[in-house]
């Protein structure tokens, strides 16, 4: 039983509240860290009995910040469950709303969420380390991060009517086409965008750079990684299947999303609601992995579009060509994807089939018994939905393995790592909590931006007896 | 009989109603909005739901409009405080049972229900949620059943008993677990139901929703073109309903002369569901296999291949589907002005019946004996047998000759073969409003048998092919025409083959040119093939088995390089130095005229 | 002249409201100039301050134990609650569990499901425990104003607040933007 108990709470909400414990001993040293995930909706069991075809739009309520990602993996296994192959219009639309996703969401993480720590510092006055205080100190760039993730959602409501929880794809393919007004406004605007994911891998990197020994130390631990590659083994976003390398970055495996569970399970701890996903040959928690921006770069060969593929070529460099470890990168990470979707979108605008009226396959068949995978890499990582329906297509069993859960362990063991380092129990300071909670925000775990985008999180100290019953408490 | 007028008040406001109709109808007819919920005005009313609630001066409690007739000097009030509150407390009692999760509903921004929370500002629940599940019924191939949707207004089963009059839908359980059952207890894929979809489109909540069109948008998304169903000769009026030139769904037409809100199997979802595969290119045989071509060289080879047959020598088949312009303009190409022995027609025509008026369907509806003679309309004519079953409600008693086994035979007062219509005509003879129906199958005896019910009954013939009774006017013969033929032109249009009669009387080595949608048999064996249009991708007029002429309008483009018939044989025309027309308008005139010109 | 204190916050929900509220995209500099954010994810602190706010704003169903006891908090310092988003007003997409019951739910998702290897229900004392049924935020304090929408629309939020702002209370949303999808 250790003495006293630190809680940070809560931490990062992924889907809830979640809050990080740390245990000290009689020293004031810690011994042992949780970070734990307080939210359950039951979905995998709720949706049973509904038609598979609602899934795109149920389960995208999973996540107002990433719903395009469950809305499109969902659809995908409802291709599956269909037998369905759409028409490539229809793929070509898919990935254009998932890319519009990708840059809200990667844009939103890096300028309003993690840049107050890089800008402003980890000790920082609270009352400042936050968007605002970005505002405060350097207004242009503030309003340039409100039009990139403008940018993202407004591609998103263009295709699906809605910036939230749109209604675009569907079973088969999507439900409607892109105008030629939607085609000319989103390239009117991609240059600017270009431009201000630019400045952000600029701002990433100076800061690594200027802050190296940090950068190598925070966080830093090694892991399996995994993550959609291509054909050639360059980075997909939509679709393509699934690698997994080891922390030296030697090659383990690469399957089809269908054959998942084959390759993936989860275990399961009595103190978190977010599962642990592990790659099943390696075992727990040997086999855990991570995945979302860091997690990709290092499984990937290369990328397809020239300027995201320059930076892809330095960013390599960092660590000789190995796996990158340290936690911080994953902002360096996802702004090199950001700019690679902003190219993506160029070159999807650029497709001539991209304005067909094809867009759906109609299962001449009428009745619909099956088992679909569907697996997407979401902003925060990949994502599995596996669906099975009855011959009358009611969903029979539903599993999901959401993004942010495949880094569940890589956050607990970082926020453990950074606690270790910098948490001292005799004389505690907020930087040293906030550097626990930054640990965290390297994955963007879902729903991040709307807890600590901005600012200091509560403290609660409390000192437990031998007995386990609460000496004091102390909180902010 | 004279219409007694009413005059009643309602919110103050003076109005006229005539004797007989409620007070929904009244203020509807002046523009006074009352919501509603179960009422709908195809069906008839039955107060079920409580939202249209009203007062009216000398009543006690408040009346439901839909079902409280008027009376002379009534006085009405429809949006006072109280009846606010009424209404407000009815829609979350609604709201209450079951779970209406509006998010992830196929039927949100098209929800009757929803509209009526919007209207009354129902923010949140005074009621705590209902948590029973009820099972969603997906067993039909075209649509579902949600019970956790439904709100009992009994829409679907009124529909499912006046529209189709088939019954298939029922209530079961009782108090808040009723549910809408077919058959009382069977799931829907194997009950009696004939998936007409009327229920489906009377539904005002996301209950009842069809699996092709969900989640495809929204009505303000979808773009409505008003069309003729061609998969039977009624000419049933219908609504296609289109996003971004796909065709995500078909509506029957409440105002249609023909169906008045009906529709079939045939016409409402089977269309949709079509897996074969589209010719989208015309294609020739070059060395013995078909290659892709474009119009112009296959339209050139058909045409110098047609320039050079002798005109005694041509044969020319079509089906008897085709838009009456496409029709028109076939015969007129290949009998008129290229000299062929005669056009003849895939399915064959059927002869009117002399010495009896021609009716139309709508006398069904009053007449007392209906005579089915030689036709299935239920599975031929689906429309028909609802008419017929709905004249049977109404007290007409339904007799039947055929020698085969009749699906309305358990409707039927009696059914013999055709050795026995004599009897039967004993008692037709006694009728008042006797109706004949009759189908290719009806032999010549039985023809000349029926003269004797004389000029009080009326005929309809019920034509086999969707636009048979043009292809009659026009000259069509039943069958290819005799002679032999060194060419065979055959406009297949959406047919899946043609018939084993046909197919064996194609001289083995005679230049084959077909006009056809879909890959089949017959197609595989031309030697120039031209992709036509189908019935979503096509303009012109069509007449039905009644002689109405009515017009078909084009929801899409037509798919690829297809066209549509009348215009490939106009573009064939041309080739051929035959001028047809200056415009569709122009040719449809011509055919028009034509047509109606003609005793049909 | 003062500004106006809100506190925003949620509980089960999925962050969708909260970004609708950011989709008000540049008019936040305009609302900036009036209120000032305490507790929300626009700004500082995670509880709002024991001082009170003017408005507190709450998305997201009640779903468990912490639920309950956020939301309460929220009430007690809050002079104006706004609950937003259907799950918050409704129970929303989340309130589907009430229809196969928490244990199930459990059950399937750390015992049963495919991928789980020896699971085990979390029930560990640092975490909200689920509850049987879930609710709406006014199953547990008083609410006054209910904005519907999945998510409300960031006109809808640009309305309620500007509203408050000039000294008017809104009963209900104008027409345009009460949804429930």
């Amino acid at each position: 039983m250790s003495a006293r108990k630190i809680t940070i709470e809560p931490v990062t909400r992924i889907e809830g509240h979640g809050r990080v414990t740390i245990h000290l001993n009689e020293e004031g040293q810690v011994e042992e860290t949780f970070f734990h995930v307080d939210e359950f909706r039951g979905l995998e069991k709720f949706c049973e009995g509904r038609p598979y075809f609602e899934m795109p739009q149920i389960t995208q309520r999973i996540c107002g910040i990433c719903p395009v990602s469950h809305h499109l993996a969902a659809s995908k296994a409802c291709d599956a469950v269909a037998r369905l192959e759409p028409p490539r219009p229809a793929k070509l639309l898919r990935e254009l709303i998932h890319m519009g996703q990708l840059v809200q969401s990667h844009g939103m993480h890096f300028f309003h969420l993690a840049a107050p720590d890089l800008l402003l510092g980890f000790d920082a006055d609270p009352a400042v380390r936050n968007v605002f205080g970005i505002i405060r100190a350097n207004p242009e760039l503030a309003l340039k991060a409100v039009s990139l993730r403008r940018f993202g959602q407004q591609v998103i409501e263009r295709l699906g009517g809605k910036r939230v929880h749109p209604n675009f794809a569907v079973a088969g393919g999507v439900n409607g086409p892109l105008s030629d007004k939607d085609r000319t406004e989103i390239a009117a605007e991609l240059k600017a965008m270009t431009g201000i994911a630019g400045e952000a891998i600029a701002i990433a990197k100076n800061w690594l750079e200027s802050n190296q020994s940090i950068a190598e130390a925070f966080a830093s631990f090694p892991s399996s990684y995994m993550g959609l590659v291509d054909s050639e083994g360059g980075l997909q976003l939509y679709d393509g299947e699934i690698r997994v390398k080891d922390a030296a970055g030697n090659f383990v495996a690469q399957f089809r999303p269908e054959h998942y569970l084959a390759h993936v399970a989860e275990h399961v701890e009595p103190w978190s609601f977010l599962k642990f996903p592990y790659y099943r040959k390696l075992g727990f928690p040997e086999g855990t992995y991570r995945v979302g921006p860091l997690g990709r770069l290092n499984v990937i060969d290369r990328i397809g579009t020239p300027m995201a593929q320059a930076e892809f070529l330095q960013y390599r460099q960092i660590n000789g060509g190995r796996p990158i470890e340290g936690s911080l990168y994953y902002h360096y990470a996802r702004m090199i994807e950001a700019l690679y979707c902003l190219e993506r979108i160029d070159e999807l605008l650029g497709d001539p089939e991209i304005m067909s009226r094809d867009l759906r396959s109609v299962p001449s068949e009428v009745k619909v018994p099956g088992q679909g995978v569907g697996v997407i890499e979401a902003p925060r990582g990949t994502l599995f939905h596996d669906y099975s329906t009855d011959e009358d297509g009611l969903l029979t069993r539903v599993n999901l393995i959401v993004a942010t859960g495949n880094n569940n362990w890589a956050m607990h063991t970082a926020s453990g790592l950074v606690a270790r380092a910098f948490v001292d129990g005799n004389k505690l300071s907020e930087g040293m909590l906030n550097r626990v909670e930054a640990a965290i925000r390297c994955y963007d775990p879902c729903l991040s931006c709307s807890t600590h985008a901005i600012g200091q999180m509560p403290l609660v100290v409390t000192l437990v007896g031998a007995d386990g019953s609460v000496l004091d408490r102390i909180s902010r | 009989m004279e219409i007694v007028t009413l005059t009643i008040t309602i919110n103050g406001q003076t109005i006229k109603a005539p004797f007989g109709s409620t007070i929904l109808q009244a203020a509807r007819q002046a523009g006074i909005d009352i919501p509603t919920l179960c009422n709908h005005p195809a069906l008839v009313p039955v107060g079920a739901c409580r939202v249209c609630l009203v007062e009216v001066k000398g009543q006690r409690n408040l009346q439901p409009a839909c079902t409280f007739p008027v009376v002379d000097g009534m006085e009405v009030q429809t949006e006072t405080p109280a009846l606010v509150k009424a209404r407000k407390f009815v829609i979350d009692m609604l709201f209450s049972q079951r779970n209406h999760f509006c998010m992830f509903c196929e039927m949100s921004g098209k929800c009757e229900l929803q509209d009526l929370g919007y209207r009354y500002g129902i923010d949140h629940w005074i009621y705590s949620t209902y948590t029973k599940r009820f099972p969603v019924d997906a067993t039909s191939p075209y649509f579902l059943l949600d019970h956790n949707r439904c709100v009992l207004c009994s829409r679907c089963l009124r529909a499912c008993d006046e529209l189709p009059v088939n019954r298939t839908l029922g209530l079961g359980q009782r108090g808040a677990d009723s549910m809408i059952c077919a058959d009382g207890i069977a799931p829907l894929g194997s009950s009696t139901c004939i998936s007409c979809g009327s229920c489906v489109q009377v539904c005002p909540t996301g209950a009842l929703f069809e699996k092709h069109s969900a989640f495809m948008g929204t009505d303000e998304k979808m773009s409505c073109t008003k069309s003729i169903c061609s998969f039977c000769s009624i000419g049933c009026g219908m609504t296609i309903v289109t996003r971004g030139d796909q065709v995500q769904r078909i509506e029957s037409d409440w105002e249609a002369p023909v169906n008045g809100g009906r529709l079939c199997r045939k016409g409402r979802f089977e269309p949709l569901y079509d897996g074969r595969k589209r010719l989208t290119t015309p294609l020739v045989r070059r060395n013995g296999k078909l290659a892709e071509a474009d119009w112009d060289e296959a339209l050139q080879i058909a045409s110098e291949h047609i320039g050079r047959t002798d005109a005694a020598a041509l044969g020319a088949l079509s089906s008897g589907d085709a838009t009456n312009e496409a029709l028109y303009l076939f015969q007129r190409l290949f009998r008129r002005e290229l000299g062929a022995a005669g056009a003849g027609l895939l399915r064959g025509g059927i002869s009117r019946l002399t010495g009896m008026k021609p009716g139309k369907l709508s006398d069904l509806e009053n007449s007392d004996l209906i005579l089915l003679i030689g036709a299935d309309p239920t599975k031929d004519q689906p429309v028909a047998s609802f008419l017929i079953k709905r004249a049977l409600d109404k007290g007409a008693k339904l007799v039947i000759v055929d020698d085969r086994e009749n699906s309305l035979s358990p409707f039927a007062w009696q059914t013999v073969p055709s050795g026995d219509l004599d009897k039967l005509l004993v008692m037709a003879v006694q009728a008042s409003r006797p109706v004949v129906l009759h189908g290719a199958e009806m032999t010549a005896d039985a023809a000349k048998s029926l003269m004797q019910l004389g000029k009080k009954a009326v005929a309809i013939a019920l034509e086999p092919a969707g636009n048979g009774c043009a292809a009659r006017a026009l000259g069509f013969q039943n069958g290819l025409p005799s002679g032999t033929h060194r060419l065979l032109y055959i406009l297949l249009g959406e047919e899946k083959d043609i018939g084993e009669n046909l197919q064996q009387a194609i001289a083995p080595d005679a230049f084959l040119i077909v006009q056809a949608s879909y890959t089949s048999p017959l197609a595989e064996k031309a030697h120039v093939l031209l992709p036509s249009a189908i019935w979503s991708e096509r303009d012109g007029t069509l007449t039905n088995t009644e002689g109405r002429v009515q017009r078909a309008r084009k929801a899409r483009e037509p798919l690829g390089e297809s066209r549509q018939d009348w215009e490939i044989l106009a573009l064939l025309a041309d080739r051929l130095g035959r001028k047809m027309g200056e415009s569709f308008d122009d040719i449809s005139a011509q055919t028009v005229r034509e047509v109606q010109g003609k005793e049909i | 002249m003062a500004k106006i204190k809100i506190a925003t916050d949620w509980l089960a929900g999925c962050a969708g409201c909260h970004m609708s509220f950011l989709d008000i995209d540049e008019r936040i500099v305009q609302l900036l100039d009036a209120v000032e954010f305490t507790s929300s994810p626009v700004t500082d602190l995670k509880h709002p301050p024991k001082e009170g706010v003017d408005i507190g704003i709450l998305e997201g169903a009640i779903s468990n134990t912490h639920n309950v006891e956020v939301a309460k908090q929220m009430r007690e310092r809050a002079r104006f609650l706004i609950a937003v988003g259907d799950c918050a007003t409704f129970g929303g997409v989340v309130a589907m569990r009430n229809l196969c019951g928490t244990d199930a739910a459990l059950r399937r998702a750390y015992l049963e499901t495919e991928s789980v290897c020896g699971g085990v229900i979390p029930d560990s004392q640092e975490l909200g425990k689920p509850l049987e049924m879930v609710t709406g935020v006014d199953s547990v304090v008083k609410v006054d104003l209910f904005i519907p929408g999945c998510p409300p629309r960031a006109d809808a939020f640009f309305y309620a607040l500007s509203e408050l702002l000039a000294g008017r209370t809104p009963v209900v949303l104008p027409p345009e933007l009460f949804l429930y999808d």
